[in-house]
């Protein structure tokens, strides 16, 4: 064609409009399949790091500012209640680019698990950052920040490092500082503040000499971290308690098992739980038929199944899940109890 | 010192050719002589930052509040090769002694991926006009170091004697891979 | 040129990578793994043969002045319904090629066949002419992608080889160059003898 002004200025017209069209087009047919595939991986994110919730967290979120940086909050709830919090975070430490990455808290502010939506860090050696069970993670997961040093083992701190890259596990320790921070100002806000765990500490004849609620340990079975503290007195153990988290009907139940020495119960206490009223609730009375059937006998020796399944176990009737979880927790806290009573 | 991280970063850490492998073509093309190379290291610095700032410009103030944000190819690509001639009849109307510097490089720059990548990368790092500008400078002044150091290790290999199937763009990929671990040198560093 | 030299000679004699050096960027910047190279390459394939099926449809519309501004507003429409389609539905490899995949408007290769071969021939030799060409880039990414991925990690495909770390230094920039300038000479060696 000739190449006259008309001609051009018209055929590239033309052309851009087509070209216009064509793309709004396909904008518009690829527009809902690109946001969800976009929320289906926020969701994928919130799945594998919060407890199994029924709520739509993505939509339920606070924003905050931590360091200037704005950090989202997503919480996880079951039956209304917050079963914990999950954490968009960044740190702009990583060695080669920002990192961010979820962390999940659960409700009780341990860190349930933690995943890495972006980064960049170098192929083989920062990058394991993303892997499962790399160190880093290690260190955090089951475990409060509260209760550890937010530095890398390097820097004096309670976080091990990937060997030959300490920056970036110094820049996922950052991340996951923040994420503390935000999920502090969120949660607590919601909450009321964390019990005292002098309240349900074993009362005995003889006191400690020791301050047990500061000389906690944290000991890690399976997959699974529970805090154990302990009471001295002369030198001389006289109880472990251990702090065991299961999942009950509507939330996680928190409970408190002690020892003594032996392996025999001395008490059960629970400390949290969002059991319903009337029915699983009546695991906080003294004299519920769980506790009952555990105290004063060593669970090791006890047959840990309900009565009706021929077990040694009273269940509280009208609430097996809540039951189940109770003995769930009890039978946690015995293994940790064998594992510190082994370490010791 | 946010400014002074995105420097370094961008000239050093990920340099734009060594790390980013963007603007291979005049890196290979161009770099067999110092004179030429920085010369085109001048004129990609020139039309970086100006397209940079069009580029802020188009994405925040036209494809964003018109909601075609898909147009960001199209329009980028569009605007960078127009401002790349539009540079060219300015520079030769009003100061002949720089066009003659920097003319014959000009029209390689339209295809060179680095002023399109560096422009899709500020908009994809939400830099706002500031960062993007100085973003953009320090990626050409990247480009231009690695370029400029090429040319001189270049100079030098011409003189060598190497087998056949060696010779050319061979030897210079592999001593650009040795340049590229130089660099990676830098990372950590910011 | 019969239809099947047409087709071929993209993939050996002419192939872009090892022959005629153009579109370098991707191929060193893509090319971590094999299925990233695989990746990249089939998108390029992809819009190289639209876009020379579509040039070379509409080339006897097109004033000769204005032919390659209309060429580039083409591409870039076939480069951005990739990038949503794959943004859409291959979410994790778009993420991974990322800049890359608006970057194919600005690769030589594409708009170098629009203007030497879809603008004088017809759709059918054009279409060929694409594919030809798309497969010869897709194998040189893939080669390189599958040396360095052994190399690098001692893994091809994602599938565990050698055990242990590899050379770490071939999924890294520098071992891009250097994996892309030696398999350049392989190349040349071969082909010289011919």
């Amino acid at each position: 064609m000739e190449s006259t002004l008309k001609n051009m200025i018209l055929t590239l017209l033309i052309i851009t409009l087509v070209s216009a069209g064509a793309l709004s087009m396909v904008f518009s047919m690829t527009k809902d399949a690109i946001e969800q595939s976009k929320s289906a991986k926020t969701l994928e994110a919130l799945e594998g790091v919060l407890l199994p919730f029924d709520n739509n967290p993505a939509t339920d979120t606070v924003t905050v500012e931590v360091n200037s940086l704005p950090i989202k909050v997503y919480t996880g709830r079951k039956g209304g209640a917050p079963v914990g919090y999950a954490v968009e975070t960044i740190t702009r430490k990583g060695y080669s680019g920002d990192i961010r990455m979820m962390v999940g808290f659960d409700a009780a502010g341990d860190i349930y698990n933690i995943e890495i939506l972006e980064h960049s860090e170098t192929p083989g050696l920062g990058s394991k950052i993303a892997d499962d069970n790399n160190p880093v993670l290690v260190s955090f997961k089951g475990r409060n920040p509260a209760d550890l040093v937010m530095k890398v083992t390097k820097d004096g701190g309670d976080i091990d490092v990937i060997t030959a890259s300490t920056i970036s596990s110094r820049a996922y320790t950052d991340a996951v500082e923040r994420a503390y921070t935000a999920y502090r100002t969120v949660a607590l806000g919601e909450e009321q503040a964390a019990p005292d765990i002098n309240d349900y500490l074993p009362v005995t004849e003889q006191m400690p000499d020791n301050s047990p609620a500061d000389e906690a340990e944290v000991v890690a079975v399976g997959s699974k971290n529970y805090r154990v503290y302990h009471g001295v007195r002369d030198g001389e153990l006289l109880w472990v308690a251990v702090e065991s988290v299961s999942e009950g009907y509507n939330a996680l139940i928190r409970m408190l098992v002690s020892f003594y020495p032996d392996g025999t119960v001395f008490d059960i206490s629970v400390i949290e739980h969002m059991e319903s009223e009337d029915y699983g609730a009546v695991i906080e009375d003294s004299d519920n038929p769980l506790r009952a059937s555990f105290v004063g006998r060593n669970p090791g020796d006890m047959k840990l199944l309900f009565r009706y399944e021929g077990g040694e176990v009273d269940g509280i009737s009208g609430s097996s899940i809540t039951s189940q979880a109770y003995m769930d927790a009890v039978q946690g806290a015995y293994k940790a109890f064998g594992e510190y009573m082994s370490n010791r | 010192m946010e400014y002074f991280f995105i420097i370094i970063g961008a000239i050093f850490v990920n340099n734009i050719i060594l790390a980013q492998f963007l603007g291979i073509c005049p890196f290979l093309g161009v770099s067999s002589k110092v004179g030429t190379s920085v010369g085109m290291g001048a004129a990609v610095t020139f039309v970086m930052a100006i397209a940079s700032i069009a580029a802020y410009l188009l994405q925040y103030y036209v494809l964003i509040p018109l909601g075609i944000g898909f147009m960001q190819t199209i329009v980028f690509i569009l605007v960078i090769a127009s401002l790349v001639q539009m540079v060219e009849i300015i520079l030769k109307k009003v100061s002949p002694p720089l066009y003659q510097a920097l003319g014959v490089f000009l029209p390689l720059i339209t295809t060179n991926c680095a002023v399109l990548g560096v422009a899709i990368l500020l908009v994809q790092k939400e830099f706002n006009m500031l960062e993007s500008v100085v973003f953009s400078i320090s990626n050409a002044i990247g480009f231009t170091l690695a370029i400029v150091l090429f040319a001189g290790l270049r100079e030098k290999l011409e003189l060598e004697d190497l087998p056949k199937a060696m010779r050319g763009v061979p030897v210079a990929l592999v001593t650009a891979g040795i340049l590229a671990m130089a660099f990676m040198g830098f990372s950590g560093l910011v | 040129m019969n239809k099947l030299a047409i087709f071929t000679k993209g993939i050996i004699r002419d192939n872009p990578v090892f022959v005629l050096l153009l579109g370098m960027c991707p191929t060193l910047g893509t090319t971590s793994s094999a299925v990233n190279g695989l990746g990249m390459g089939a998108a390029t394939m992809f819009v190289l043969v639209m876009s020379n099926i579509v040039i070379s449809s509409v080339k006897n519309f097109i004033p000769g002045k204005v032919r390659i501004p209309a060429f580039i507003v083409v591409i870039a429409s076939l480069v951005t319904v990739l990038q949503l389609c794959m943004e859409a539905y291959m979410g994790e490899l778009y993420k991974t090629l990322g800049v890359f995949i608006p970057l194919i408007v600005v690769n030589c290769i594409i708009l170098g066949r629009a203007e030497a071969f879809a603008s004088k021939n017809s759709i059918f030799d054009s279409a060929l002419d694409g594919l030809g060409i798309g497969i010869g880039f897709t194998l040189a990414l893939t080669a390189l992608g599958a040396v360095r991925e052994l190399l690098g990690t001692g893994a091809l495909f994602g599938h565990k080889f050698i055990e242990g770390d590899g050379i770490l230094l071939f999924v890294l920039a520098p071992g891009a160059f250097i994996a892309l300038g030696y398999l350049l000479v392989i190349f040349n060696k071969l082909t010289a003898k011919k």
